[in-house]
């Protein structure tokens, strides 16, 4: 694997559970989770816009896109709201983690239904291990907020 | 201190809360894939960024619209300065799984997402950095990581 992949790896990954971070804390001022993600995406959107202007990132012939393809960022915005609303009861760890399982069941389910263009291909053994030991991980860090919650301290 | 105001949740929202989370976690593979199309298209990730981020916010310009929630901008401006800077390390999230998707393909890029992310987040929670609540690593937080780590393992050795 080279630096880029690296870089990118690290950068997606920190992106997310460190971005949740910042989005509890501004929701918790602005006392919706919606308006906290609009300022979230009006951010990140100029700054890319900024990037690209500036000419980083640009590789290779640009062709119009079909308009489906523009759902992504619909996606995004629903991610990002509803992971928030889910990280105010269930903390950062929690948070990240669960949806980190639904993301693991949604990348086995997609080339196994075939969607989205992708090949038709069954999760391997390994994959379904692979799930079974994420979702073991969800209910050992379930269980736990779970005592800390009914605990008096 | 802190600590004592999370142990007063109800825990019945608990539930509802992690179905929410984890049918929220299933929508990021698809949107990895749908800007790693958009970014073959457009021979930049930077733009496919932009472009997404931008109907990202119309949309939610439209919820926000529709609800009848009003944001106290007041109090946000109170909120500490980076709390505003979440789009920041969100676009770098975007642009690092749109490269990694164009070159693994989405199951490794997802694995490998995840790997960095439940590390920074229990690392967070542990360090109770940005504001949050501090959650210590205990027995049972140190063994979710270690089979959060088992799975990817399994996960890349099957896809290699």
């Amino acid at each position: 694997m080279n630096l880029g992949l690296l870089l990118g790896t690290l950068g997606a990954g920190i992106g997310l559970a460190a971005g949740l971070a910042f989005n509890v804390r501004l929701a918790r001022a602005l006392g919706t989770p919606l308006a906290a993600t609009l300022v979230n995406f009006v951010v990140g959107g100029v700054l890319l816009a900024l990037l690209w202007l500036a000419g980083v990132g640009r590789e290779g012939p640009a062709h119009l896109p079909p308009l489906w393809m523009l759902t992504g960022g619909l996606l995004g915005a629903t991610y990002v709201t509803l992971n928030l609303i889910g990280a105010a009861r269930l903390g950062v760890g929690v948070g990240t983690v669960a949806a980190t399982l639904g993301q693991l069941l949604v990348a086995l389910a997609l080339p196994a239904l075939g969607w989205l263009g992708q090949a038709q291909r069954l999760p391997s053994a390994a994959e379904g291990l692979s799930a079974l030991l994420l979702l073991a991980a969800v209910a050992l860090l379930a269980g736990d907020r779970q005592r800390a919650a009914g605990r008096p301290r | 201190m802190n600590e004592m105001h999370g142990k007063r949740r109800e825990p019945r929202a608990f539930w509802p809360a992690l179905v929410l989370t984890v049918l929220a976690g299933g929508l990021l593979p698809l949107q990895f894939a749908v800007n790693g199309a958009l970014a073959d298209h457009l021979g930049s990730v930077t733009l496919t960024g932009t472009l997404s981020y931008a109907a990202g916010t119309l949309g939610l310009l439209v919820l926000l619209g529709l609800s009848r929630q009003r944001p106290d901008w007041t109090a946000a401006r109170q909120a500490p300065r980076w709390s505003w800077l979440g789009g920041v390390v969100g676009s770098a999230y975007v642009v690092g799984s749109v490269v990694l998707t164009q070159a693994l393909g989405t199951a490794v890029a997802t694995t490998l997402v995840i790997a960095a992310q439940v590390v920074t987040a229990i690392g967070l929670d542990h360090l109770g950095g940005l504001g949050l609540e501090r959650r210590r690593v205990n027995p049972a937080r140190a063994g979710a990581l270690a089979l959060v780590l088992a799975a990817l393992g399994l996960r890349l050795w099957g896809a290699a």
